[in-house]
């Protein structure tokens, strides 16, 4: 088993009377993308630039490639929620400067920059100042600019905030690529069909605490009995096992108990003399999994 | 702190700055102004001079005054001995004394006792010589006095009373803390270090001006976490601080050089010695001109980190101060320039033109650099740690947070 790159032990963090992280703990392994994923102000952020060093933990311990954050910055890539570049600044010099900045010569660093750009259909606005570039091209620019120093370790913030479809594609790719070449890949995002698509471990968080984790089809299994969709005549409210109900139309979703066994509901259901046309386990979303969560909670 | 890091910010923010034309423009602009300036105020300050109304002190050896010597206005005050003027100038009662020497009709020299170097001192030779000229007008059966009413001073002597021990006139002339100056070659090196002191005062006013856009920048720009995540915020702040110094420095540099270029030039046609300075007083002005800038912009920075308000505020406070400095040209060597100087928001600038116009001792330049030294450093200790959470977008600034057991 390959040694973790990130690894977060116990994190909280509290703001005034606030806890924004609650003994949350994390591990990213060299090729895998794990996503952090979690509803606004669930403390995704605030975990990333702990374990970043920019925040110091209240408690808690966090090490990257064996050491702490702020001595291996340089063999980080981040992309902060939050962008940031200069306006004035022509984009391939803004690169160089970030590349600089993450111990790379200048040639080197102009090099990477131009194939990234390259990469990215950025080629023709090297010399264009960042002003003049469509918000789009600017995220790019913002991306590049994060995995320009060939990090081992990539930390980015809702990265697909504000992309087209075909921007979000190509950056799906681009991690993936990653990922192929050994990098460790956290990704704190709230859209989780994206990191669904994506991610080989979710964490997800809620209320600064992580609520579960695991990889996609652990959780999936996990949940595999808690949904069922139905299509009945008459579905009576107080169905033993039955947490909630919900109704899209003539199809139902019931959300069961934990401990609950569908089969033992469907013959209840049936018991209660109830006709049904329709009784199907539902294997959910991330969103789905997340939505039960969040009703636990 | 990784210095490789602090180079690379620093060089940015100094290249992005003096690449620019407008960097320039502003420089020739500016130097157009400085001789505007400096203009004015030579104008007022002869306006000053001549309608300057404090007493001035004489003490005759020559015979020349009658006895008793009376005047209407009482803008002279006669003393039978030197020491007795020295004790008056001591005590405020005149500005400075004449001391007019028994050879005076055949020499015309004269010797005029300061305190300090006063910058009324072009106010003082002006009524002197118009003094002579009125009384040797009273004396005219004299016949070597005709030409001497033409120009009653040929050579003079300037002596710091607050430098000379003893008042024989032999030592005070060829001993070592007796300033022998030509006219001319005063006035020469009084302007250019005025005019040097004005240079260096306005320049580290722009740097205040730099350092608030510098950081404004990163912050209007969201840099800061991108910034923090690649360099620690210590490395961050003092690579901003030196980028700034760099570019006042390059700029106060293509400032001074044609200024003192025209004057060591003037000096050098007049009087065949473009020298201007002494090693010590151009070593102990670059030092106080490189921690001044460093310790406002330092200051500057700091307060934007905190809150553009505080900034505002800081700058318009600071910029007082440094006037409050620049008035100590007038009288370096009084209690206020003194208390002026150990202060540190004043310090730098009141050193910067107390050491140019000598008036500041040793222990006077060691306890200041001390005292700027200090702060700085304190400065950047502070100013470093606030960056850390100010930079970062809703990390609140002053949250108290309580470290917690692991569970």
């Amino acid at each position: 088993m390959s040694k973790a790159v990130l690894r977060a032990e116990g994190l909280c963090k509290r703001f005034g009377r606030l806890q924004i992280v609650d003994d949350l703990s994390l591990e990213v392994k060299p090729g895998e993308v794990i996503g952090l994923l979690g509803p606004n102000g669930s403390g995704k952020t605030t975990s990333l630039r702990m374990m970043l060093g920019l925040i110091p933990p209240d408690s808690g311990r966090v090490s990257i490639l064996g050491q702490p954050p702020q001595r291996v910055q340089d063999r980080i890539g981040y992309l902060p929620e939050e962008r940031g570049l200069y306006p004035d600044e022509r984009a391939l010099d803004m690169l160089v400067y970030m590349g600089r900045l993450r111990g790379m010569s200048h040639a080197e660093a102009r090099g990477r920059a131009l194939k990234w750009m390259a990469r990215l259909g950025l080629e023709s606005h090297a010399r264009s100042k960042v002003e003049k570039l469509s918000h789009g091209m600017q995220q790019r620019l913002q991306l590049i600019a994060s995995v320009l120093h060939d990090p081992e370790l990539i930390i980015l913030d809702e990265p697909f905030l504000g992309l087209d479809p075909i921007q979000t594609h190509l950056l799906l790719q681009i991690l993936s690529e990653l990922r192929d070449m050994g990098k460790a890949i956290l990704l704190c995002t709230h859209q989780l069909d994206l990191a669904e698509r994506i991610c080989d471990r979710v964490a997800m968080v809620f209320r600064g605490r992580v609520v579960i984790e695991g990889t996609l089809e652990e959780i999936r299994r996990r949940f595999a009995n808690r949904m069922v969709r139905v299509i009945a005549e008459s579905l009576p409210p107080d169905l033993p096992g039955v947490r909630e109900i919900r109704s899209s139309g003539r199809e139902k979703e019931l959300i069961l108990e934990e401990q609950a066994d569908p089969d033992w509901i469907l013959r209840g259901l049936l018991e209660r003399g109830g006709r049904v046309h329709l009784w199907e386990r539902h294997a959910p979303s991330l969103y789905e999994v997340f939505q039960l969560i969040a009703s636990t909670a | 702190m990784r210095w490789s890091k602090i180079y690379l910010i620093s060089k940015y923010e100094f290249f992005r700055r003096i690449r620019k034309p407008v960097f320039y423009i502003m420089i020739l602009a500016l130097l157009v102004l400085y001789v505007i300036v400096i203009l004015i105020l030579s104008l007022m300050i002869f306006e000053m001079v001549e309608t300057y109304q404090s007493p001035i002190g004489v003490v005759d050896h020559s015979g020349l005054l009658p006895t008793p010597f009376l005047e209407e206005k009482k803008q002279f005050l006669v003393y039978s001995s030197v020491e007795d003027a020295r004790a008056a100038l001591r005590d405020r009662q005149i500005e400075a004394f004449v001391e007019i020497p028994s050879n005076y009709l055949e020499s015309g020299q004269v010797l005029i006792w300061v305190s300090g170097n006063s910058w009324t001192l072009s106010l003082i030779l002006e009524r002197t010589e118009s003094f002579l000229r009125a009384i040797l007008i009273q004396n005219r059966l004299d016949p070597r006095i005709a030409s001497r009413v033409v120009e009653p001073i040929d050579d003079w002597w300037i002596i710091d009373a607050d430098q000379v021990g003893s008042r024989l006139q032999d030592e005070v002339l060829t001993g070592p803390v007796a300033q022998r100056q030509q006219t001319a070659k005063f006035f020469i090196q009084r302007i250019s270090k005025v005019a040097l002191i004005f240079i260096i005062l306005w320049n580290i006013s722009t740097g205040l001006i730099f350092g608030y856009e510098d950081i404004s920048r990163d912050a209007n720009n969201r840099m800061g976490e991108l910034m923090l995540s690649a360099v620690r915020a210590t490395e961050w702040f003092v690579g901003k601080i030196l980028g700034v110094v760099s570019v006042i420095l390059v700029q106060t540099l293509i400032q001074i050089m044609p200024v003192l270029g025209i004057f060591g030039w003037i000096s050098w046609r007049l009087l065949g010695d473009p020298t201007l300075f002494s090693v010590q007083e151009i070593s102990l002005g670059v030092v106080y001109f490189l921690i001044g800038v460093l310790f406002y912009v330092s200051i500057i920075m700091f307060s934007i980190i905190l809150h553009r308000k505080i900034a505002v505020w800081i700058s318009s406070v600071l910029g007082v101060l440094n006037l409050m400095a620049s008035i100590v040209m007038i009288a370096p060597s009084t209690q206020i320039a003194i208390f002026l100087s150990f202060f540190p928001f004043t310090s730098p600038a009141t050193m910067l033109v107390r050491v140019m116009l000598r008036s500041a001792s040793l222990r006077d330049v060691v306890i200041s650099l001390i005292v700027v030294g200090i702060c700085l450093m304190v400065t950047i200790k502070i100013g470093s740690a606030v960056a850390s959470r100010a930079l970062i977008p809703g990390m609140p600034l002053l949250s108290i947070s309580r470290p917690q057991r692991r569970r």
